[in-house]
């Protein structure tokens, strides 16, 4: 990557890119006609989703040599026109919208939102051992609007494809999940307990994963339902300009917190679970490298060059 | 999107092991459970 990276080059750019650019298009038209199936639809399964799982199966089948000629196209792709569409799809509430749910809404909304991220930042690196980026992108994921949010804290944190792919693979997963679980716990409670619908889609859309899954689990109890939980989701969506604002204002913050020779050298654990629980320094974050290999196995440019934006 | 999923490895990805579903579930967990008490509460002090 750090290869086609290096050559974006006039001029005959234009031409190396075009391989990428079409295969990207090619998967996204694929993914994007794949959505509006109903029995996808009714699954809560996006075009967002559809497009990276259909681009992992198609990017680890087709040969190297394919990839290797589409990787200036891809990178242009998966950079600045994912990045542009991240913003364009947090353009889409209106004022309006959000009087629907009120200020409760939004106040709920919002404490979901940072409790459920504080949550992942302390259990995932603390207590399962995880990589803190990997952590925060599951984190903004599950707390915001799943694969968009994911997709949109990646540029702040410089994280991996995989750390990624891993991320938006567990964020869909659950809430995909939670399809099937939130009706079925509304049906359990009403038959117990008066729950109208306008509670159960506040409920749901302030705390499912994916707009597309809470349009699905809404529906999947009522029209009432659907359309609070919507626009609960939408607040929640909103959320995510000034969630990576605060993030990158602490990202830049605890940069030069820790120096890179400060850290400490490795017990002799398993090498994920063991380099994964020490205190997490800019440098970590982006080094795929175990620290105790970083003096001979990460390129000592490597923590400096990808943290220009915050200098 | 469809670009970053022509460029992931799988190997890389499951090299992640078991811990990022581990935080998915303790998080959706938290969301239903958590996420409700925080809608009745909410909804308590609104009246």
């Amino acid at each position: 990557m750090t290869a086609a990276t290096r050559s974006f080059r006039a001029p005959s750019a234009t031409l190396r890119m075009a391989p990428g650019l079409l295969l990207a298009a090619a998967v996204a038209t694929a993914a994007t006609a794949a959505a509006r199936g109903a029995w996808l639809q009714s699954h809560g399964l996006s075009a967002l989703t559809l497009a990276i799982a259909i681009g992992l199966v198609a990017g680890n089948l087709l040969p190297a040599s394919a990839l290797a000629a589409s990787a200036d196209g891809l990178n242009l792709a998966k950079q600045r026109l994912l990045r542009a569409g991240i913003v364009l799809y947090g353009l889409r509430l209106t004022f309006h919208d959000i009087a629907h749910v009120g200020l409760a809404g939004v106040a709920i909304d919002a404490a979901v939102l940072c409790s459920t991220f504080a949550l992942a930042c302390t259990l995932g690196p603390r207590l399962l051992g995880l990589d803190r980026t990997t952590a925060i992108l599951i984190g903004a994921g599950s707390s915001i609007c799943g694969a968009a949010a994911v997709l949109a804290t990646e540029p702040v944190l410089r994280g991996r494809p995989e750390q990624v792919a891993v991320a938006v693979a567990t964020v869909v997963g659950f809430g995909s999940l939670a399809i099937f679980l939130y009706p079925a716990l509304y049906h359990a409670i009403a038959a117990v307990h008066p729950l109208s619908q306008a509670s159960y889609g506040l409920w749901a859309g302030s705390t499912i994963h994916e707009v597309a899954q809470v349009v699905a689990a809404g529906h999947a109890v009522g029209d009432a339902a659907a359309d609070t939980a919507v626009i609960a989701k939408m607040v929640r969506v909103m959320m995510l300009a000034p969630f990576l604002v605060a993030l990158s204002a602490w990202a830049a913050r605890s940069r030069p917190a820790r120096p890179a020779g400060r850290a400490r050298p490795s017990r002799s654990r398993g090498s994920r679970s063991a380099s994964s629980r020490w205190p997490v320094c800019a440098r970590w974050t982006c080094c795929p490298t175990p620290p105790w290999r970083w003096p001979t196995a990460c390129p000592s440019p490597c923590w400096r060059s990808r943290w220009p934006r915050w200098g | 999107m469809a670009a970053l999923g022509l460029t992931t490895r799988l190997s890389a990805m499951q090299a992640a092991g078991l811990a990022p579903l581990g935080l998915g579930a303790a998080l959706a967990a938290w969301l239903m459970i958590g996420g409700a008490a925080i809608n009745l509460g909410v909804a308590a002090l609104a009246g």
